[in-house]
């Protein structure tokens, strides 16, 4: 110890320089800009840790016109790219499409092949059948005629049907209408990190319609995310997310409606034409939110005995399902990862890879 | 050695934290003020501990938002799919009800927020 600090005099300085530091680190909390954009048909919300308020709304308008654009170009019910192509595959022609287009069909072939057509964007078909496209309008009073979804089921629209040659796309069978969903928006949320850190910013969180995406911490922590019940109120879970990772959930409660004491959702099981059956629903943590969004549409599609196999052909470790005997399926690293909030504590049985 | 100065120190942060305990202190994670969005901005800011209704006039019409016992729900909106509703009491910091097509948001704030968004 130096002789200086045996001094009472240079220690009360020595406390009260320590003092000022550390009510400085406190003063110096660092800005947090939050915005909620209106895009997807939906909300992205915005929440940027050490952005200015300036930067903040620079990013939010290069993000608001960056996520229009994805989502007229990649939504079938819009005036883009996507519309023109399944136009063109419609009337069997070859079209050339963008790189961008070319990314998004070629990782849902992907997808497709890993989930053994579980995650199959090829049936925009089946999904207009069934009138569960938009979630502005008008819910679908009573299912389709049976015999209409057997015959959209029987065309086997399928991703391998498309032939992608350079830029050219067209598919062998004039069945296929190509609709990404929310795999749209999760590779939205993707490019939408890149361009946060082209901007410089590092520290963020994005919620498009309940799927996260973080980079970076929130100051001196991780970023704090709530899983909000599937069944009931509140919040069922907790988790920490590191940077670069993402939750996604998907489930039979987002959009619905009830005929004759059964409820038909949204999430179509592309085998049977009719909404999947099991699971309530499926939460995925992963780096790439695109893997997120194909594993847990997939999973719940595959069910409750099978969806252990789509997770690990998609390469996930971490997953929550919930059955609909309101019993909680876990991967041993989703285990770890969660504390469960909601009272009494949901049952929960452990899966081993 | 520690002196009196130490000690007027100690004492000065002992009496902050107690301030600052009573004065911020709010249950793990509750909220306390609701925040009503319409089509991207805030229109309302509400304390959670007084009761009341509120008709929200969003896109499409009418949001009616209720808040009792220091919780927040969507009581009854237009949209086709009544998710907002289906979202129940929302109490901690955090969480929200959201409404489309009448693009209304209801979101549960607080100065000690439990979570920095929520899942679903």
């Amino acid at each position: 110890m130096p002789e200086a600090l045996r001094d009472s005099r240079s220690r009360r300085l020595w406390t009260a320089l320590l003092l000022a530091l550390l009510l400085g680190a406190c003063a110096r909390e660092q800005p947090v800009y939050q915005n909620r954009l209106l895009v997807f048909g939906s909300f992205v919300d915005l929440t940027l840790y050490g952005v200015t308020e300036a930067e903040g709304a620079q990013a939010s308008r290069l993000l608001l016109q960056q996520m229009s654009r994805q989502q007229r170009d990649w939504s079938p019910r819009e005036d883009g790219e996507l519309a023109r192509l399944n136009a063109a595959l419609a009337a069997g022609e070859t079209m050339e499409v963008s790189a961008e287009m070319l990314e998004l069909l070629s990782r849902g072939q992907r997808f497709f092949a890993a989930t053994d057509g579980l995650l199959n964007p090829a049936i925009g078909r089946l999904i207009d059948l069934w009138g569960f496209g938009r979630s502005d309008q008008e819910p679908p009073r009573r299912p389709p005629e049976p015999a209409a979804i057997r015959q959209v089921v029987e065309a086997a629209p399928r991703m391998t049907d498309l032939r992608l040659e350079g830029r050219s796309v067209r598919s062998v069978n004039p069945a296929v209408k190509l609709d990404f969903g929310a795999l749209a928006e999760a590779v939205a949320a993707e490019s939408a990190v890149a361009t946060l850190r082209s901007l410089g910013i590092e520290n963020a969180i994005i919620n498009m319609s309940g799927d996260i995406k973080v980079i970076g911490r929130r100051g001196d922590r991780n970023w704090r995310v709530g899983i909000r019940n599937p069944r009931g109120e509140g919040i069922l879970a907790a988790v920490e997310l590191a940077d670069g990772e993402s939750v996604f959930t998907s489930g039979d409660y987002e959009r619905f409606f009830e005929y004759e004491g059964r409820r038909y959702h949204h999430i179509l099981d592309p085998r049977t034409g009719y909404p999947s059956e099991g699971l309530v629903s499926v939460t995925v943590i992963h780096d790439d939110p695109a893997v997120a969004n194909a594993g847990t549409t997939a999973m719940l599609v595959a069910g409750p005995e099978r969806w252990p196999e789509t997770a690990r052909a998609l390469g996930i470790d971490q997953v929550m399902a919930i059955d609909r005997d309101g019993l909680v399926h876990l991967t041993p690293a989703m285990a770890r990862r969660l504390t469960f909030l909601a009272e009494p504590p949901p049952p929960t049985r452990i899966h081993t890879p | 050695m520690i002196g009196r100065g130490d000690c007027v120190i100690v004492l000065c942060a002992l009496a902050l934290v107690a301030g600052l305990y009573l004065g911020l202190w709010t249950p793990a994670g509750h909220g306390t003020e609701v925040s009503i969005w319409v089509a991207g901005e805030e229109r309302h800011r509400l304390p959670l501990n007084e009761d009341r209704l509120l008709d929200v006039t969003g896109a499409i019409g009418i949001s009616t938002v209720e808040v009792r016992d220091g919780r927040v729900r969507v009581l009854k909106s237009p949209g086709p799919y009544q998710v907002c509703m289906r979202a129940g009491w929302l109490r901690d910091s955090g969480e929200s009800a959201v409404c489309l097509p009448n693009q209304v948001v209801v979101q549960v704030t607080g100065p000690n927020p439990r979570f920095d968004s929520i899942n679903f």
